[in-house]
């Protein structure tokens, strides 16, 4: 077990035993696999705000108004 | 309900964990009270939240209601059918200094039923606060519990070395 090895603790309450154990590489391996995965859909989450905060700032430019001015519109 | 809370067990981490399970839960009480001091290690952020599930199972349906504070700004967020319950927000990485620990409590009535289980958990780190009604769809007795410092499907972050974990039952 490297210094970087994740681990989890597991107390028994009944014991009162606590063991350390570290993740398996398979643990390991899912959980930077699910990591990798959570952070692409941030991005892609990211991406698509930026575009229509663009969009809107395009729409917004075109009709000649401001934001406080398209919120009281709409209110 | 007991007028005293007796310590069923407690652990205060040496090192990063990704997990603490509190298991083989005595079944002799009311109520479990888990209280905790935590600071969980996740990069780029100054506050985490952290996840709870029963009985070691991913396959529960669980439920969270957030009411909270940041600094000067509230909001609320629900969440259902996940596989865990999302909690309360403690400090993480970018909070400086790095002895900072958020305060948690986690409250889990009638534990022993064979009723859904729906407690609480409170959070709070100076400037974030927060009350979750937790719910976890489980019709029988919480035997153990497991504190996430990330989403079980997703993973990747550790409670930091020095986060103390307290089970009572009342």
């Amino acid at each position: 077990m490297t210094e970087d090895t994740p681990v989890k603790i597991i107390v028994n309450c009944e014991t009162g035993e606590q063991e350390i154990i570290p993740l398996t590489a398979e643990e390991i391996a899912e959980r930077e696999a699910a990591q990798a995965q959570a952070e692409a859909d941030a991005a892609a989450r990211a991406a698509e705000e930026a575009a229509k905060a663009e969009a809107r700032a395009a729409l917004l430019a075109r009709l000649g108004i401001t934001e406080d001015e398209a919120k009281l519109l709409l209110a | 309900m007991a007028n005293t809370y007796v310590s069923i067990a407690s652990n205060t981490l040496t090192g990063t964990a990704a997990s603490v399970t509190f298991s083989n839960i005595p079944q002799t009480f009311t109520d479990l009270i888990l209280i905790s001091s935590m600071r969980i290690n996740q990069s780029g952020t100054s506050f985490a939240r952290f996840y709870i599930q029963y009985n070691n199972s991913l396959t529960l349906n669980y439920a969270s209601t957030i009411l909270y504070g940041a600094g000067a700004s509230t909001g609320s967020n629900s969440l259902n059918n996940v596989k865990a319950i999302y909690s309360s927000y403690t400090y993480s990485t970018n909070s400086t200094p790095s002895t900072n620990f958020g305060n948690v409590e986690i409250y889990i009535p009638n534990y022993t039923s064979s009723a859904i289980k729906q407690g609480y958990s409170f959070g709070a780190a100076t400037t974030y606060a927060d009350t979750t009604a937790t719910l976890c769809r489980l019709t029988a007795p919480v035997t153990s519990i497991t504190l996430y410092a990330a989403d079980p499907d997703i993973g990747g972050d550790t409670f930091a070395t020095g986060s103390s974990f307290y089970l009572y039952g009342i």
